[in-house]
Protein backbone atom coordinates (compact mmCIF):
# COMPACT_ATOMS: atom_id res chain seq x y z
CA UNK A 1 0.00 0.00 0.00
CA UNK A 2 2.82 2.79 0.88
CA UNK A 3 4.62 1.16 -1.62
CA UNK A 4 2.02 1.76 -4.32
CA UNK A 5 1.43 4.99 -3.67
CA UNK A 6 5.07 6.10 -3.33
CA UNK A 7 5.13 5.07 -6.86
CA UNK A 8 1.94 6.96 -7.80
CA UNK A 9 3.34 10.05 -6.13
CA UNK A 10 6.76 9.14 -8.37
CA UNK A 11 4.37 9.29 -11.82
CA UNK A 12 2.73 11.97 -10.78
CA UNK A 13 6.24 14.01 -10.18
CA UNK A 14 7.11 12.36 -13.84
CA UNK A 15 4.65 13.61 -15.49
CA UNK A 16 4.20 17.18 -13.81
CA UNK A 17 8.11 17.41 -14.87
CA UNK A 18 7.70 15.99 -18.41
CA UNK A 19 4.63 19.04 -17.91
CA UNK A 20 6.94 21.75 -17.20
CA UNK A 21 9.38 21.29 -20.29
CA UNK A 22 7.05 20.75 -22.50
CA UNK A 23 5.86 23.89 -21.65
CA UNK A 24 9.32 25.35 -21.43
CA UNK A 25 9.60 23.56 -24.88
CA UNK A 26 6.56 25.86 -26.17
CA UNK A 27 7.30 29.03 -24.58
CA UNK A 28 10.59 29.20 -25.96
CA UNK A 29 9.26 28.52 -29.21
CA UNK A 30 6.83 31.60 -28.58
CA UNK A 31 9.26 34.11 -27.53
CA UNK A 32 12.02 33.57 -29.97
CA UNK A 33 10.01 32.51 -32.88
CA UNK A 34 9.98 36.26 -34.12
CA UNK A 35 14.45 36.39 -34.12
CA UNK A 36 14.36 32.90 -35.07
CA UNK A 37 12.62 33.56 -38.32
CA UNK A 38 15.03 37.16 -38.77
CA UNK A 39 17.50 37.16 -40.67
CA UNK A 40 19.76 39.27 -39.37
CA UNK A 41 19.74 36.91 -36.60
CA UNK A 42 21.63 34.39 -38.55
CA UNK A 43 24.24 36.34 -40.18
CA UNK A 44 25.24 37.79 -36.75
CA UNK A 45 25.66 34.35 -35.33
CA UNK A 46 28.41 33.58 -37.13
CA UNK A 47 29.74 37.38 -37.75
CA UNK A 48 29.48 38.87 -34.82
CA UNK A 49 32.79 39.21 -32.27
CA UNK A 50 32.85 36.19 -30.17
CA UNK A 51 33.62 38.08 -26.95
CA UNK A 52 30.33 40.14 -26.87
CA UNK A 53 28.79 36.89 -27.79
CA UNK A 54 30.42 35.08 -25.04
CA UNK A 55 28.98 38.02 -22.63
CA UNK A 56 25.93 38.31 -23.84
CA UNK A 57 25.90 34.16 -23.16
CA UNK A 58 27.31 34.61 -19.91
CA UNK A 59 24.75 37.88 -18.40
CA UNK A 60 21.89 35.57 -19.42
CA UNK A 61 22.47 33.17 -16.54
CA UNK A 62 22.15 35.59 -13.65
CA UNK A 63 18.66 37.00 -15.49
CA UNK A 64 17.77 33.64 -15.75
CA UNK A 65 18.61 32.67 -11.95
CA UNK A 66 16.57 35.97 -11.10
CA UNK A 67 13.48 34.82 -12.99
CA UNK A 68 13.62 31.54 -12.04
CA UNK A 69 13.49 32.76 -8.24
CA UNK A 70 10.58 34.61 -9.16
CA UNK A 71 8.76 32.08 -11.30
CA UNK A 72 10.49 29.27 -11.42
CA UNK A 73 9.53 25.59 -13.18
CA UNK A 74 8.56 24.75 -10.01
CA UNK A 75 8.03 26.33 -6.59
CA UNK A 76 11.84 27.22 -5.90
CA UNK A 77 12.36 27.55 -1.95
CA UNK A 78 16.60 27.08 -2.37
CA UNK A 79 19.23 28.82 -4.51
CA UNK A 80 20.38 24.80 -5.98
CA UNK A 81 17.21 24.07 -7.56
CA UNK A 82 16.62 27.96 -8.61
CA UNK A 83 20.09 27.87 -10.28
CA UNK A 84 18.96 24.36 -11.74
CA UNK A 85 15.88 25.25 -13.39
CA UNK A 86 17.53 28.73 -14.71
CA UNK A 87 20.43 25.67 -16.02
CA UNK A 88 17.03 23.46 -17.88
CA UNK A 89 15.54 26.86 -19.30
CA UNK A 90 19.06 27.68 -20.79
CA UNK A 91 19.19 23.75 -22.22
CA UNK A 92 15.70 24.10 -24.15
CA UNK A 93 16.83 27.47 -25.42
CA UNK A 94 19.22 26.19 -26.94
CA UNK A 95 17.70 22.73 -27.83
CA UNK A 96 14.69 24.57 -28.98
CA UNK A 97 16.46 26.85 -31.24
CA UNK A 98 18.79 24.30 -32.57
CA UNK A 99 16.09 22.31 -33.58
CA UNK A 100 13.55 25.00 -35.33
CA UNK A 101 16.74 26.00 -37.04
CA UNK A 102 17.72 22.80 -38.57
CA UNK A 103 13.58 22.35 -39.53
CA UNK A 104 13.81 25.51 -41.01
CA UNK A 105 16.83 24.47 -43.28
CA UNK A 106 18.76 28.03 -41.59
CA UNK A 107 21.75 25.28 -40.16
CA UNK A 108 22.39 22.71 -43.02
CA UNK A 109 24.56 19.53 -42.59
CA UNK A 110 27.97 20.79 -44.19
CA UNK A 111 28.42 24.12 -42.11
CA UNK A 112 31.14 24.43 -40.16
CA UNK A 113 30.96 24.21 -36.25
CA UNK A 114 31.62 28.52 -35.85
CA UNK A 115 28.88 29.13 -38.10
CA UNK A 116 25.91 26.65 -36.49
CA UNK A 117 27.25 27.04 -33.18
CA UNK A 118 26.96 31.10 -33.05
CA UNK A 119 23.70 31.26 -34.45
CA UNK A 120 22.75 28.48 -32.15
CA UNK A 121 24.22 30.43 -28.95
CA UNK A 122 22.94 33.53 -30.06
CA UNK A 123 19.09 32.45 -30.34
CA UNK A 124 19.33 30.51 -27.09
CA UNK A 125 19.07 33.87 -25.13
CA UNK A 126 15.92 34.48 -25.92
CA UNK A 127 14.44 31.43 -26.05
CA UNK A 128 15.60 30.72 -22.90
CA UNK A 129 14.42 33.82 -21.04
CA UNK A 130 10.87 32.07 -22.90
CA UNK A 131 11.49 29.08 -21.77
CA UNK A 132 10.81 30.27 -18.20
CA UNK A 133 8.68 33.01 -18.69
CA UNK A 134 6.59 29.91 -20.06
CA UNK A 135 6.17 28.70 -16.47
CA UNK A 136 4.72 31.63 -15.52
CA UNK A 137 2.65 32.18 -17.87
CA UNK A 138 1.00 29.28 -19.46
CA UNK A 139 1.02 27.43 -16.43
CA UNK A 140 -1.72 28.91 -14.19
CA UNK A 141 -3.35 26.22 -13.27
CA UNK A 142 -6.04 26.47 -9.88
CA UNK A 143 -4.11 24.17 -8.12
CA UNK A 144 -0.95 26.56 -8.23
CA UNK A 145 -2.23 29.83 -6.81
CA UNK A 146 -2.24 29.25 -3.32
CA UNK A 147 0.92 28.62 -3.40
CA UNK A 148 1.63 31.22 -5.37
CA UNK A 149 -0.51 33.73 -3.68
CA UNK A 150 1.39 31.70 -0.53
CA UNK A 151 5.06 32.38 -2.06
CA UNK A 152 4.08 35.85 -2.81
CA UNK A 153 3.24 36.50 1.11
CA UNK A 154 6.25 34.98 2.02
CA UNK A 155 8.14 37.69 -0.38
CA UNK A 156 6.47 40.18 0.98
CA UNK A 157 7.47 39.43 4.57
CA UNK A 158 11.46 38.27 3.52
CA UNK A 159 11.62 41.91 0.71
CA UNK A 160 13.54 44.72 3.03
CA UNK A 161 12.98 48.18 2.05
CA UNK A 162 15.08 48.27 -0.75
CA UNK A 163 14.99 44.91 -2.37
CA UNK A 164 11.84 45.43 -3.74
CA UNK A 165 12.85 48.35 -5.49
CA UNK A 166 15.98 45.99 -6.97
CA UNK A 167 13.62 43.93 -8.18
CA UNK A 168 10.99 45.56 -9.61
CA UNK A 169 14.22 47.48 -11.72
CA UNK A 170 15.66 44.39 -12.36
CA UNK A 171 12.65 43.00 -14.47
CA UNK A 172 12.49 46.07 -16.13
CA UNK A 173 15.20 45.18 -17.75
CA UNK A 174 14.15 41.72 -18.37
CA UNK A 175 11.35 43.19 -20.03
CA UNK A 176 13.41 45.61 -21.55
CA UNK A 177 16.12 43.07 -22.89
CA UNK A 178 13.57 40.87 -24.26
CA UNK A 179 11.99 43.40 -26.68
CA UNK A 180 15.59 44.74 -27.48
CA UNK A 181 17.19 41.60 -28.84
CA UNK A 182 13.75 40.96 -30.93
CA UNK A 183 14.64 44.59 -32.52
CA UNK A 184 18.12 45.43 -32.14
CA UNK A 185 19.33 42.81 -34.73
CA UNK A 186 17.22 44.18 -37.94
CA UNK A 187 18.57 47.27 -39.96
CA UNK A 188 15.43 49.08 -39.50
CA UNK A 189 17.03 50.40 -36.32
CA UNK A 190 19.66 52.30 -37.65
CA UNK A 191 17.51 53.20 -41.35
CA UNK A 192 14.72 54.68 -38.64
CA UNK A 193 17.87 56.68 -36.76
CA UNK A 194 19.27 58.22 -40.30
CA UNK A 195 15.96 59.23 -41.29
CA UNK A 196 14.74 61.11 -38.26
CA UNK A 197 15.56 64.34 -37.16
CA UNK A 198 16.40 65.60 -33.69
CA UNK A 199 13.37 66.75 -33.27
CA UNK A 200 11.50 63.46 -33.91
CA UNK A 201 14.12 61.95 -31.39
CA UNK A 202 13.07 64.57 -28.88
CA UNK A 203 9.28 63.78 -29.31
CA UNK A 204 10.09 59.90 -29.35
CA UNK A 205 11.73 60.38 -25.78
CA UNK A 206 8.63 61.82 -24.54
CA UNK A 207 6.11 59.81 -26.14
CA UNK A 208 8.55 56.39 -24.50
CA UNK A 209 8.43 58.03 -21.13
CA UNK A 210 4.52 58.88 -21.32
CA UNK A 211 3.60 54.98 -22.47
CA UNK A 212 6.10 53.40 -19.93
CA UNK A 213 4.41 55.87 -17.38
CA UNK A 214 0.76 55.34 -18.28
CA UNK A 215 0.99 51.28 -19.08
CA UNK A 216 1.38 51.19 -15.39
CA UNK A 217 -0.28 53.28 -13.75
CA UNK A 218 -2.74 55.02 -15.79
CA UNK A 219 -4.62 52.27 -18.56
CA UNK A 220 -5.37 50.37 -15.48
CA UNK A 221 -4.32 46.61 -16.80
CA UNK A 222 -4.70 43.25 -14.66
CA UNK A 223 -1.09 44.00 -12.70
CA UNK A 224 -1.31 47.93 -12.82
CA UNK A 225 -0.08 49.39 -10.08
CA UNK A 226 -1.95 51.44 -7.79
CA UNK A 227 -0.81 54.64 -6.01
CA UNK A 228 -1.06 54.58 -2.15
CA UNK A 229 -4.10 57.32 -1.22
CA UNK A 230 -1.68 61.05 -0.35
CA UNK A 231 1.22 59.76 -3.09
CA UNK A 232 1.71 62.48 -5.76
CA UNK A 233 1.71 61.04 -8.72
CA UNK A 234 5.33 62.72 -9.90
CA UNK A 235 6.79 60.48 -6.93
CA UNK A 236 6.41 57.48 -8.70
CA UNK A 237 7.43 58.86 -12.05
CA UNK A 238 10.77 60.40 -10.20
CA UNK A 239 11.45 56.81 -8.09
CA UNK A 240 10.39 54.16 -11.13
CA UNK A 241 9.09 55.35 -14.51
CA UNK A 242 12.60 57.61 -15.09
CA UNK A 243 15.07 55.09 -13.85
CA UNK A 244 12.98 52.37 -15.62
CA UNK A 245 13.43 54.82 -18.73
CA UNK A 246 17.10 54.97 -18.03
CA UNK A 247 17.26 50.94 -17.45
CA UNK A 248 15.45 50.73 -21.09
CA UNK A 249 18.23 53.25 -22.62
CA UNK A 250 21.00 51.27 -21.04
CA UNK A 251 19.93 47.67 -21.70
CA UNK A 252 18.96 49.41 -26.37
CA UNK A 253 23.02 50.62 -25.74
CA UNK A 254 23.88 46.81 -24.46
CA UNK A 255 22.46 44.93 -27.06
CA UNK A 256 23.00 47.30 -30.07
CA UNK A 257 26.69 46.98 -28.91
CA UNK A 258 26.32 43.34 -28.84
CA UNK A 259 24.59 43.23 -32.05
CA UNK A 260 27.53 45.66 -33.49
CA UNK A 261 25.35 48.02 -34.95
CA UNK A 262 27.31 50.82 -33.74
CA UNK A 263 30.30 50.36 -34.38
CA UNK A 264 32.71 53.18 -35.71
CA UNK A 265 29.84 55.67 -35.61
CA UNK A 266 29.62 59.26 -34.27
CA UNK A 267 28.32 59.88 -31.09
CA UNK A 268 25.05 61.61 -31.98
CA UNK A 269 23.99 59.06 -34.33
CA UNK A 270 24.82 56.25 -31.33
CA UNK A 271 22.42 58.70 -29.17
CA UNK A 272 19.49 58.80 -32.20
CA UNK A 273 19.83 54.97 -32.51
CA UNK A 274 19.72 54.38 -28.74
CA UNK A 275 16.36 56.41 -28.49
CA UNK A 276 14.90 54.46 -31.28
CA UNK A 277 15.50 51.27 -29.61
CA UNK A 278 14.28 52.89 -26.29
CA UNK A 279 11.33 53.19 -27.16
CA UNK A 280 10.32 49.13 -27.56
CA UNK A 281 12.84 48.64 -24.67
CA UNK A 282 10.97 50.85 -22.31
CA UNK A 283 7.50 49.54 -23.54
CA UNK A 284 9.13 45.71 -22.77
CA UNK A 285 10.23 47.23 -19.58
CA UNK A 286 6.74 48.70 -18.47
CA UNK A 287 5.17 45.51 -19.69
CA UNK A 288 7.51 42.85 -17.81
CA UNK A 289 6.35 45.32 -14.05
CA UNK A 290 2.87 44.05 -15.42
CA UNK A 291 3.65 40.14 -16.55
CA UNK A 292 5.85 39.00 -14.16
CA UNK B 1 -6.68 29.81 12.26
CA UNK B 2 -3.50 28.33 10.34
CA UNK B 3 -0.54 29.89 9.53
CA UNK B 4 -1.74 30.09 5.28
CA UNK B 5 -4.81 32.08 6.38
CA UNK B 6 -2.90 33.90 8.43
CA UNK B 7 -0.59 34.84 5.97
CA UNK B 8 -3.53 35.85 3.95
CA UNK B 9 -5.22 38.43 6.05
CA UNK B 10 -1.66 40.00 7.04
CA UNK B 11 -0.94 40.50 3.21
CA UNK B 12 -4.79 41.51 2.59
CA UNK B 13 -4.29 44.38 5.16
CA UNK B 14 -1.02 45.36 3.98
CA UNK B 15 -0.63 44.58 0.45
CA UNK B 16 2.88 44.65 -1.19
CA UNK B 17 3.15 47.95 -2.47
CA UNK B 18 6.30 48.72 -4.13
CA UNK B 19 4.67 52.69 -4.33
CA UNK B 20 5.04 52.95 -0.48
CA UNK B 21 4.53 56.31 0.90
CA UNK B 22 7.94 56.43 3.14
CA UNK B 23 10.43 54.83 0.29
CA UNK B 24 14.00 54.36 0.66
CA UNK B 25 16.43 57.41 0.36
CA UNK B 26 18.17 55.20 -2.54
CA UNK B 27 14.72 55.07 -4.33
CA UNK B 28 14.97 58.71 -4.43
CA UNK B 29 18.48 58.59 -5.41
CA UNK B 30 18.61 56.20 -8.04
CA UNK B 31 15.27 58.93 -9.54
CA UNK B 32 17.53 61.95 -9.18
CA UNK B 33 20.41 60.50 -10.62
CA UNK B 34 18.14 59.11 -13.78
CA UNK B 35 15.88 62.32 -14.04
CA UNK B 36 19.81 63.76 -14.43
CA UNK B 37 21.10 61.62 -17.09
CA UNK B 38 17.96 61.87 -19.21
CA UNK B 39 17.59 65.64 -18.99
CA UNK B 40 20.99 65.56 -20.29
CA UNK B 41 20.37 63.07 -23.37
CA UNK B 42 17.57 65.60 -24.05
CA UNK B 43 19.53 68.37 -23.58
CA UNK B 44 22.16 66.86 -26.19
CA UNK B 45 19.43 66.10 -28.35
CA UNK B 46 17.75 69.60 -27.85
CA UNK B 47 21.64 71.27 -29.26
CA UNK B 48 21.78 69.00 -32.16
CA UNK B 49 18.00 70.23 -33.07
CA UNK B 50 18.76 73.64 -32.76
CA UNK B 51 22.81 73.89 -33.90
CA UNK B 52 22.97 71.28 -36.36
CA UNK B 53 23.42 72.19 -40.00
CA UNK B 54 21.54 69.68 -42.24
CA UNK B 55 25.46 69.21 -44.75
CA UNK B 56 24.98 66.64 -46.85
CA UNK B 57 27.57 63.61 -46.42
CA UNK B 58 30.87 64.20 -47.15
CA UNK B 59 32.51 61.16 -48.06
CA UNK B 60 36.23 60.71 -48.16
CA UNK B 61 38.43 57.40 -48.44
CA UNK B 62 41.67 56.26 -46.99
CA UNK B 63 43.47 53.41 -47.90
CA UNK B 64 44.55 51.67 -44.65
CA UNK B 65 46.95 48.43 -46.12
CA UNK B 66 47.42 46.83 -49.03
CA UNK B 67 47.95 42.76 -49.03
CA UNK B 68 48.60 40.20 -51.11
CA UNK B 69 46.26 37.55 -50.35
CA UNK B 70 45.09 33.97 -52.37
CA UNK B 71 42.38 35.81 -54.69
CA UNK B 72 44.86 38.79 -55.39
CA UNK B 73 45.32 42.12 -54.00
CA UNK B 74 43.32 43.09 -50.97
CA UNK B 75 43.45 46.88 -50.27
CA UNK B 76 41.61 47.88 -47.26
CA UNK B 77 40.46 51.30 -47.07
CA UNK B 78 38.30 53.33 -44.42
CA UNK B 79 35.48 55.15 -45.64
CA UNK B 80 34.46 58.37 -43.86
CA UNK B 81 31.53 60.89 -43.62
CA UNK B 82 32.27 63.78 -41.89
CA UNK B 83 28.80 65.47 -43.42
CA UNK B 84 25.51 65.94 -40.95
CA UNK B 85 23.76 63.77 -42.89
CA UNK B 86 23.80 59.70 -43.47
CA UNK B 87 25.01 58.18 -46.93
CA UNK B 88 23.48 54.83 -48.38
CA UNK B 89 23.78 52.40 -51.24
CA UNK B 90 27.30 54.18 -51.46
CA UNK B 91 29.30 53.02 -54.32
CA UNK B 92 33.08 53.16 -54.44
CA UNK B 93 35.29 52.39 -57.47
CA UNK B 94 39.19 52.08 -57.82
CA UNK B 95 41.24 52.10 -60.42
CA UNK B 96 44.80 50.89 -61.28
CA UNK B 97 46.22 53.13 -64.17
CA UNK B 98 50.14 52.34 -65.75
CA UNK B 99 50.97 55.54 -66.92
CA UNK B 100 47.75 56.83 -68.09
CA UNK B 101 46.73 53.37 -69.43
CA UNK B 102 43.89 51.82 -68.16
CA UNK B 103 44.42 48.31 -66.14
CA UNK B 104 41.88 47.09 -63.99
CA UNK B 105 38.46 48.61 -62.18
CA UNK B 106 36.86 47.26 -58.79
CA UNK B 107 33.64 48.11 -57.01
CA UNK B 108 31.45 47.38 -53.54
CA UNK B 109 28.50 49.01 -52.16
CA UNK B 110 28.50 50.52 -49.06
CA UNK B 111 24.53 50.28 -47.01
CA UNK B 112 24.94 52.89 -44.90
CA UNK B 113 28.19 55.54 -43.82
CA UNK B 114 26.65 56.99 -41.02
CA UNK B 115 26.71 60.88 -40.56
CA UNK B 116 30.38 61.51 -39.28
CA UNK B 117 31.05 58.21 -39.14
CA UNK B 118 33.42 55.47 -40.83
CA UNK B 119 32.54 52.42 -42.49
CA UNK B 120 35.60 50.01 -43.47
CA UNK B 121 35.40 47.89 -46.51
CA UNK B 122 38.13 46.50 -49.26
CA UNK B 123 38.52 46.31 -52.97
CA UNK B 124 40.36 43.23 -54.66
CA UNK B 125 42.76 43.61 -58.14
CA UNK B 126 44.07 41.19 -59.51
CA UNK B 127 47.26 42.62 -60.24
CA UNK B 128 49.49 44.60 -57.80
CA UNK B 129 48.73 48.03 -57.54
CA UNK B 130 52.01 48.81 -56.14
CA UNK B 131 54.28 51.01 -58.53
CA UNK B 132 51.17 51.83 -60.81
CA UNK B 133 48.42 54.42 -59.77
CA UNK B 134 45.74 53.37 -57.60
CA UNK B 135 43.16 55.64 -57.53
CA UNK B 136 39.72 55.10 -55.10
CA UNK B 137 36.71 57.18 -54.32
CA UNK B 138 33.04 57.23 -53.45
CA UNK B 139 31.52 58.24 -56.84
CA UNK B 140 27.58 58.26 -55.57
CA UNK B 141 25.33 57.80 -52.51
CA UNK B 142 21.58 58.32 -52.27
CA UNK B 143 19.75 59.22 -48.66
CA UNK B 144 18.32 56.68 -46.55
Amino acid sequence: MAANSARHKTSTDIHDFLTGLARGLAGALLFALPMLMTMEMWSLGFYMERVRLLLLLIINIPLLVFLSHRIGFEHTNCWSSTIRDALVAFGMGIAASAALLLVLGVITTDMPPRQWVGMVAIQAVPASIGALLARSQLGMGADHEDEDEEKDADETDHSSEGSSYVVELSMMAVGALFLSLNLAPTEEMILLAYKMTPWHTLALIAISIGMMHGFVYALSFRGGHRLESGVPGWHAFIRFTLPGYLVALAISLFTLWTFERLDDTGVTQIVLIVIVLGLPAAIGAAAARLIL
Amino acid sequence: MTSLESKKVARKGKPPNTERLKPHWIEWLTGAVSSLLILAIIGWVSYEAVNGTDTPAELRVDIASIEKTGAGWRVLFDLSNSGEATAAAVEVRGTVTDRGRFVEEAAVIFDYVAARSIAHGALIFTQDPAGRDLNIRAVGFNEP
